[in-house]
């Protein structure tokens, strides 16, 4: 059995570029934010922590977003294979996350 | 203490991010020997915030590549499958392997990156009467633009179990280590799925990020995410893998790749003097 070449469209490669170029700038802005916040006498330390806490936390969770956009792109796209096998991956990082919070 | 104030973890991240953007590499690999040994951190701690510099550097560098077209994506999910089951195996083993033993398995990662380095990598040529798996395999071949004919290039997917069984080590390894483990993923994409090599280095860097995530979840919830280790770390990678695609440029990979190997072997030393308790003698 043969299958046509399977030509990935640029689109979706051009919408992942900009959700990995996006959400590496928005959380590096946050942590920027928390680090120089303390240095200029600005806000509380805590605060600033915050801060940098949420950036970490947007950077964990945007390769499990880019997953998710691929997973409904190839949904949208008729291509149940590829969605089921994103939704699996997504599965797995949050199984990943739940347990091993609870195995120190 | 270098490693002590925020402007210095943003400066080791950034210097280990932009040479091993350079070549190719994430820069965990640096960063938690560096924090380890030089920095006098908690090796889980390290390992914490260098799961999240990985996490940096993969989805800093992920644009540029998609927008080449080097990518492949679909040959990416179904090799993060693996890559993200490692990685649970990792979080879940983590608690239980001790410090000592930590230590060794860096020092035999870092040795083998240096053995990489040292190799050149080679295009896979697949035998005129090699057997490629046929039906849905072929799904995941596709094309990437090559500059140097000026045409895309069609490429095929081969031996897709064996990358898979080498993806999961890699994945099992980063959660341990808090490393981009491209010293399981170049063989895995080099010499197992016989990729060109433009496309492995895009695809596992495309990877990476997700196969971190898998692991940095756990581990922030777990408190070994500490924010004024990671931040500063995360940031410097971001900045850092920003620099080492300009760098490419104007630095010869070849010195780099001699000067890389030193420093790998340096620090692998380090970390196995870590193995056997002697801190001796280290820079503090």
């Amino acid at each position: 059995m043969t299958h046509p070449a399977p030509d990935v469209p640029d689109r979706l490669n051009h919408r992942l570029a900009q959700l990995m170029a996006f959400g590496t700038w928005v959380s590096s802005g946050f942590i920027a934010a928390g680090m120089v916040l303390p240095v200029l006498g600005a806000g509380a330390r805590s605060y600033a922590e915050h801060l940098v806490s949420t950036g970490i936390v947007l950077l964990i969770v945007l390769p499990p977003v880019r997953v998710a956009t691929m997973g409904t792109w190839f949904l949208f796209h008729r291509d149940p294979d590829f969605a089921l096998i994103a939704a699996s991956v997504i599965v797995i990082i949050i199984a990943s996350t739940l347990l091993g919070a609870g195995a120190t | 203490m270098l490693a002590a104030s925020a402007l210095g973890l943003f400066c080791i991240a950034a210097g280990a991010s932009a040479v091993g953007g350079v070549l190719g590499m994430a820069s965990g690999i640096f960063i938690v020997p560096i924090l380890t040994t030089i920095g006098g951190l908690d090796i889980h701690l390290a390992i914490g915030a260098s799961i999240v510099s990985v996490i940096a550097c993969s989805c800093g560098s992920a644009a540029a590549f998609l927008r080449e077209r080097l990518t492949n994506v679909r040959l990416a999910i179904v090799l993060e499958t693996a890559t993200t089951l490692g990685a649970a195996s990792g979080v879940l083993l983590s608690g239980a392997v001790p410090v000592p033993v930590l230590y060794a398995i860096f020092a035999a990662v870092l040795l083998l990156s240096a053995w990489q380095m040292l190799r050149r990598r080679q295009v896979a040529v697949v035998p005129a009467d090699g057997k490629l798996l046929q039906g849905w395999t072929r799904r995941l071949d596709a094309v990437y633009p090559d500059r140097v004919p000026g045409r895309d290039v069609s490429y095929r997917v081969d031996r897709l179990p064996a990358g898979l069984g080498l993806m999961y080590g890699a994945g099992l390894l980063s959660a341990l280590l808090g490393i981009g483990s491209g010293v399981l993923k170049i063989p895995a994409m080099d010499t197992a799925l016989r990729l060109p090599i433009k496309v492995s280095s895009a695809t596992s860097n495309f990877m990476i990020g997700v196969t971190a995530a898998a692991s940095a979840g756990a581990y922030f919830m777990r408190g070994a995410i500490v924010p004024d280790i990671a931040g500063p770390v995360a940031l410097g990678s971001v900045v850092g893998a920003l620099l080492g695609a300009r760098l490419l440029v104007f630095v010869p990979p070849a010195k780099l790749r001699l000067v890389f190997v030193a420093v790998l072997l340096v620090l692998a030393v380090q970390m196995t003097l870590a193995a056997f308790g002697i801190h001796e003698g280290l820079p503090t």
